[in-house]
């Protein structure tokens, strides 16, 4: 088997937001720019928790069934072909998992996490578009990230993002994030950030 | 030089993990000579289909020919030297050469030529130009392959550790299938680093992963016996054989009890659901049941570098309803240069297991000892990105030869273990590493 496609059907435009979170991922709906600049407050803030460590504030950002997943890029042949697996993941998280990673800072024997790495999210061409569930959107960006840890360790990865959010209480949550790496084979240095 | 090797190898010079010219040498002293795993049958279902992979020093194109056959072909132009794939996978009937045009089928045969019969000289024998093709053998879907004409055939090669791979994949009661393209990652570091910690490391688990551990991605149970389920240690075994493969498999026993006092008139396949417990065990031999049954965790190195993990990861990692859920990983560690290294993950997933198993067995690999995984896998590159870094700032000789001692004249053999090969009871031992250098060492002889 070579990168079965997900068999289960994509979501109905009547799906609850939950189901966004576990289906494949939704295409895009129609086009919502007026929502464009607020959303994009939204991912700015976000992204700027995790490059400053405040680790309980993007936790907080995220819907209880938030899930995180970084699909196998594929040089294929075929440009009409998907450039990432559509099965295979190199990694994949949902808040508990996030929550035990950043659970590690500030304790001494989490190696891969002390000195700290810093990172920079560079977000950019944020566009926003309906996603088939009520109160629930998808924001695409294109996302640059440098990590650096000392002379060894300095990356650049550029990737694009796909992100449902969902309204809850008046304040957007993360409720999906697919990350889409432009590089074939990462470095573990590139894989160590998180998108 | 030598690399401070005596009888039974107890230490490597550094130089072996970071010298270029070391790692020319293991190319044709170590990987020409043995069989190298290539990937797995299931990423090349139809004619046509094909996957590029890193045989040696060479690129290969593995793709099924029309024939339904396997094979590793140079992907090399026999012209110029042009790649012909530039795709990591796709299908393919021909290669067709970016270059000139030449066109080779699936199976290697060279079959175009633009202007062969108005530019060529008569005798062009266009039957001299195929690419060139490796031997390449199928063992239960896993491919292997080797340019030496000389190699044994590869269950020979394989020896002693098949018998306990096969006991590993029949547990899993049936066929078994491999999820999607494989994971990549480049890490730094020699590859013989990564592939001896998998041979027989279980003394970095308190150290290297002690965060996960407490952070309870085993939950009750244990991987090493510092935490556990109230009442019971993990026993490792240590099997391995002079070809250099290797085996550790650690077990749930009642503490203080010996792996002899399990219970097999119950046997117990911890990572699988208990209800399939009797089904998985009538899918085996007794012979394998001794082995399998109470196993939580079995990892090692079919030689030179591959390597492969069965280990049952607990709800930490997963939802709150989430049982016990094993997975199995199967690594390749194909360097890059000398101080790095490609690392390749397959899981595989048991035919037999329903879906929802299946896809959780995979999402516990991804979130943990994946190529991502932040959990567990970082911790790991984290400690073959130091040595690397050390050796690079080490004068030559600086700090002398690595140390192989742990559990020498301290493990004693395993009473009544069913596989073949001398099996070693002791939980923390380098008795596998020792195995795999001294076959190292001893298909790199003396260096000028
Ligand atoms: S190099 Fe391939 S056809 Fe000339
Ligand atoms: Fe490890």
């Amino acid at each position: 088997m070579i990168d079965r496609p997900d068999p289960r059907p994509p979501a109905q435009s009547t799906a609850r937001p939950e189901e966004l979170a576990r289906c494949p991922f939704p295409d895009r709906g129609p086009r919502l720019p007026g929502l464009d600049a607020e959303i994009t407050a939204v991912l700015t803030e976000e992204s700027a928790a995790l490059d400053e460590g405040e680790h309980q504030r993007w936790l907080d950002m995220l819907d209880p069934v938030f899930r995180y997943e970084i699909p196998v890029p594929l040089l294929r042949e075929d440009p009409a072909l998907p450039r990432h697996s559509r099965s295979a993941v190199l990694f994949e998280a949902t808040k508990r998992v996030l929550e035990l990673k950043f659970g590690r800072v500030g304790l001494v024997p989490a190696w891969s996490d002390r000195p700290a790495t810093t990172t920079r999210h560079f977000l950019g061409s944020v566009r926003v578009f309906d996603a088939p569930a009520p109160g629930v959107v998808r924001a695409d960006a294109n996302l640059l990230v440098t990590s650096n840890r000392g002379v060894e360790h300095t990356a650049l990865v550029s990737a694009a993002r796909r992100d449902l959010l969902r309204e809850h209480h008046g304040r957007w949550l993360l409720l999906r994030r697919c990350v889409l790496l432009d590089v074939e084979v990462a470095t573990h240095e590139q894989l160590s950030v998180i998108f | 030089m030598s690399f401070g090797v005596d009888g039974p190898v107890r230490a490597i010079g550094r130089r072996a993990f970071i010298d270029s010219d070391i790692l020319d040498a293991e190319y044709d002293r170590v990987f020409h000579p043995s069989w190298q795993f290539l990937g797995f049958a299931g990423e090349v279902p139809e004619p046509g289909d094909y996957v590029l992979r890193m045989l040696g020093r060479d690129e290969v194109v593995v793709v099924r020919g029309e024939d339904g056959e396997i094979r590793a072909l140079h992907n090399s132009c026999t012209h110029r030297g042009t790649r012909l794939c530039r795709a990591s996978l796709g299908n393919t009937a021909h290669l067709r050469c970016s270059y000139h045009g030449w066109t080779f089928t699936n199976d290697g045969r060279l079959v175009g030529v633009p202007a062969l019969r108005s530019g060529y000289p008569p005798d062009f024998d266009h039957t001299r130009h195929g690419l060139p093709s490796a031997r390449v053998a199928c063992r239960r879907g896993f491919l292997f392959a080797t340019w030496d004409a000389k190699a044994p055939d590869l269950e020979d090669y394989l020896g002693e550790i098949a018998w306990y791979l096969d006991a590993i994949l029949d547990c899993g009661a049936g066929e078994w299938e491999v999820c999607g393209p494989p994971q990549r990652v480049r890490a730094k570091g020699n590859w013989k680093i990564p592939t001896d910690n998998f041979a027989g490391d279980g003394y970095h688990m308190r150290t290297t992963h002690q965060i996960a551990l407490d952070q309870g991605i085993y939950g009750d149970t244990l991987a090493n016996g510092t935490r556990g389920r109230a009442g019971t240690d993990l026993v490792a075994v240590n099997i391995a054989t002079p070809a250099g493969h290797s085996l550790r498999a650690g077990y749930v026993v009642e503490s203080g009890r010996s792996i002899d006092e399990r219970d097999l008139t119950a046997p117990q396949f911890p990572g699988y659901p208990p209800e399939r417990w009797p089904a998985l065990t009538a899918a085996q031999t007794p012979e394998q049941v001794r082995f399998t049954s109470h196993c939580e965790v079995a990892h090692g190195v079919v030689f030179p570098n591959t390597v492969f993990l069965s280990v049952a990861h607990d709800r930490a990692v997963g939802e709150d309803a989430d049982p016990l859920t094993r997975y199995l990983v199967v690594r390749a560690h194909v360097p890059v240069s000398a101080r790095e290294t490609e690392c390749l993950y397959w899981t595989l997933v048991p035919t037999a297991m329903d879906r929802e198993w299946q896809r959780r067995s995979y999402r516990f690999q991804a979130r943990t000892q994946s190529a991502g995984g932040i959990l567990f896998e970082m911790d790991d590159f984290e400690n073959f990105a130091r040595i690397d870094a050390a050796l690079a700032r080490s004068a030559p000789g600086r700090g002398g030869p690595v140390d192989l001692t742990l559990g020498v004249g301290r493990s004693t053999p395993a009473r009544n273990f069913p596989g073949p090969a001398r099996a070693e009871a002791a939980t923390l031992s380098e008795h596998n590493q020792r195995a795999f250098y001294r076959r190292w060492s001893t298909l790199m002889g003396e260096l000028p």
